[in-house]
């Protein structure tokens, strides 16, 4: 009996954790969502579906959607695109290979609290870093982060820059678990550079590209530090993405079943995206043995 | 095996239990006193507010008052909200003065009048500065004190003045002014480039709600229950400023610690901004320059803001000490104190008698200015709604919106419907 039990034992302490700072929040959250509560109703009142129905018709909602979408697609993209074709580079280069590495993972090791900061210094208007340098080469000034048809790029380019050298530590681990016969095999046979990388290399990577692959959605979706610190979801609520949302409406504006409902709508969008993401793309990853 | 399975129970016994150890005891015969406060700027500022409260608590020993440094204004309302619904509110808290119908609505605060009358009823009330007291009362009752106030001030820079011929004692006293001013104060290069701007108003309902009032407008309604922005006095302020924005001798958005470092480094001739920032740009600017009164247009209107003292619901005893240190702090050798140190404006007319403040006011007159306006040019309440925090950010990026180039009339229109959505329980 007890031998039967006691694997459930050890995992025990685990699953506390996990039910008091996971599974309660998350449940609480869904049964939340189906109340009025902010400081128009102090105490909440049942309204089943009323907070979802507001959200649908509430346009910053949608746009809220919007910019979270351009903001996991383009950092998901460029960022590991980026990342690939710098761990190649740097997985070449002889001369100085581990300067270009720690230059690269620099930005890893800053608290992004830190780096925005440092950011929203370089992206003041006329006579910040970027606008000087920009002004010197002829260029005109540019309002990085108060005009809304820019500041959000302007955040994903820190977001980007953020987690890129962690991304290209990552590749480069792969890179070099090839085994080099398999690429001398490849040149024997006569593969050109191309065929290579798409035959031999990217097929022999795709573990790790699928690593990143999440930990990047991960990342791109819980980005609030930047946002909080540079722009506060402004101007316009054009740089507000889903995290700072959800934060602004239970804390800011103290609308708890508004909160509640924008955390269970991500939850469920996350479950929906994860488990598509496992059983398409994860079954055709390659775990070398 | 029993040993494991007690190892595990003693674990999470210990991990919980660590939840529950209380901070501070209460010593004998000592009330002690939590009180959040925020700042705009840290540092210096919180430094000076825990050395009055150190002062508060030796000048005694019947109540203990530790200075919790909440953050800023928004920071210390998010944190005194949650503490209050977690059933552990402070005892005491400056909050900025609009958060008043927030916190009526949750119900944590109590209101002042018993211990108001104990002091002697209106003559206490009337040594305060009689435009901060409005947004004080709601209801027929008073619920906060007076502590940082502040109005909206224009400072001008009297090098640049000097340098384009403008005569550096006149400051711009209307709207026509201040445009025509700024176009001379503009400086563009060869290339069209603006490298210096006539002048800079932050996106801002706080710089907002002075202009509309200044066209004939109204914001917010006497009972905090409705905005009005889709109106035609609104269109006359918007188009007001988008016309200095196209004309370039203004920049359309920019944000409110960005025009005071403007203002600061020579990048602007003129800013609105509070008198709070008055001491900050004293100190990092080589410019010699000057404050003044908002310019008016068909009003001269202004209005106040900041934060006031407010107590929360908690036993008897801890209000009345509460009360206590409240009473002590607006003395007005203590206002006059943290004015000089922050340059706000002291809340109790007397401390302009105290002669540490008065030598100050004498070597830096533009300290005066604020004052001057709240007592010369018609006062006007902040900006005080129910839901005050959505009411904010829905003006601000509005303004962001009609700034930035968005239709005039279709985002009023959808921003009263936003408006009148977020305060529809009070209709």
């Amino acid at each position: 009996m007890l031998k039967k039990l006691k694997p459930y034992l050890y995992l025990l302490p685990a699953l506390f954790f996990l039910i008091i700072f996971t599974y309660y929040p998350v449940f609480r959250a869904i049964y939340l969502s189906f109340f009025k509560w902010n400081t128009s109703y102090p105490s909440k009142v049942f309204t089943g579906f009323s907070n979802y129905i507001d959200l649908f018709k509430n346009p910053d909602f949608w746009k809220v959607l919007k910019n979270s979408v351009i903001y996991s697609l383009s950092t998901i993209v460029i960022s590991m695109s980026l990342a690939l074709f710098l761990a190649i580079q740097v997985n070449k280069v002889l001369f100085m290979s581990s300067f270009y590495k720690v230059a690269l993972f620099y930005p890893t090791v800053i608290p992004m609290a830190a780096a925005a900061l440092i950011w929203k210094w370089m992206y003041i208007p006329d006579y910040g870093l970027l606008d000087f340098f920009l002004g010197k080469l002829g260029f005109p000034n540019i309002n990085w982060l108060n005009n809304a048809k820019i500041a959000l790029w302007s955040i994903i380019a820190v977001g980007i820059w953020k987690y890129i050298g962690y991304y290209m530590i990552l590749f480069l681990a792969g890179l070099q678990n090839i085994p080099k016969s398999l690429i001398d095999a490849a040149i024997v046979e006569g593969a050109n550079g191309r065929q290579r990388f798409s035959y031999v290399i990217f097929p022999m990577i795709s573990s790790y590209t699928f690593f990143i692959f999440i930990i990047n959605i991960i990342n791109s979706l819980q980005a609030i530090d930047q946002v909080y610190i540079m722009t506060q979801g402004g101007p316009a609520n054009s740089t507000n993405l889903i995290v700072y949302y959800i934060y602004e409406q239970a804390f800011r504006f103290w609308n708890r079943g508004i909160g509640a409902t924008l955390t269970t709508i991500l939850i469920i969008f996350l479950l929906v995206l994860v488990s598509f993401i496992f059983r398409s793309i994860g079954r055709r990853v390659y775990y070398e043995v | 095996m029993s040993k494991k399975i007690l190892l595990i129970i003693l674990t999470i016994t210990l991990i919980v239990s660590l939840g529950w150890t209380e901070g501070k005891q209460e010593e004998k015969g000592v009330i002690y006193l939590r009180m959040y406060y925020p700042v705009g700027v840290a540092g210096a500022l919180a430094k000076l507010m825990d050395s009055m409260v150190a002062d508060f608590n030796k000048s005694q020993n019947e109540v203990y008052v530790e200075s919790i440094f909440a953050g800023g204004y928004r920071e210390a309302m998010e944190k005194a909200q949650t503490a209050f619904l977690a059933g552990k509110p402070p005892d005491v808290a400056v909050l900025d003065a609009p958060t008043l119908l927030t916190l009526l609505d949750i119900n944590a605060i109590i209101p002042l009048d018993t211990f108001i009358d104990q002091e002697g009823g209106k003559s206490y009330v009337d040594e305060f500065i009689p435009a901060f007291m409005k947004i004080a009362r709601h209801d027929g009752k008073i619920w906060s004190i007076p502590w940082q106030r502040s109005t909206p001030i224009l400072y001008y820079n009297r090098d640049f003045f000097r340098e384009v011929g403008l005569d550096p004692e006149k400051p711009p006293a209307t709207w026509d002014d201040l445009r025509n001013y700024s176009r001379k104060l503009t400086k563009t290069d060869t290339s069209g480039q603006v490298s210096r701007w006539g002048v800079e108003i932050a996106i801002n309902f706080w710089l907002f709600k002075p202009l509309l009032l200044q066209a004939g407008g109204e914001l917010d309604n006497e009972a905090g229950t409705k905005i009005s922005i889709d109106t035609p006095e609104s269109r006359v302020v918007f188009n007001f400023l988008l016309g200095m924005a196209n004309e370039k001798i203004m920049p359309a958005v920019k944000q409110w610690a960005e025009t005071v470092n403007d203002f600061t480094a020579g990048v602007t001739g003129i800013l609105y901004n509070s008198t709070g920032a008055l001491t900050h740009i004293r100190k990092s600017t080589k410019y010699d320059f000057n404050t003044a009164f908002l310019p008016a247009y068909k009003r001269r209107v202004c209005i106040e803001g900041g934060g006031n003292f407010f107590i929360f619901k908690t036993t008897k005893t801890h209000e009345a000490a509460a009360w206590k240190f409240i009473k002590w702090m607006t003395k007005p050798e203590n206002t006059a104190r943290w004015s000089l140190g922050s340059g706000y404006i002291p809340v109790k007319k007397a401390a302009f008698n105290i002669p540490e403040y008065k030598e100050y006011t004498d070597k830096w007159p533009q300290a005066l200015t604020a004052y001057k306006q709240l007592m010369e040019v018609d006062t006007e309440r902040n900006m005080m709604t129910h839901r005050v925090n959505e009411i904010v950010k829905l003006v601000n990026s509005t303004t962001e919106e009609i700034m930035g180039g968005a239709d005039l009339d279709a985002t009023l229109k959808q921003a009263q419907a936003k408006a009148d959505k977020i305060l529809e329980a009070y209709q």
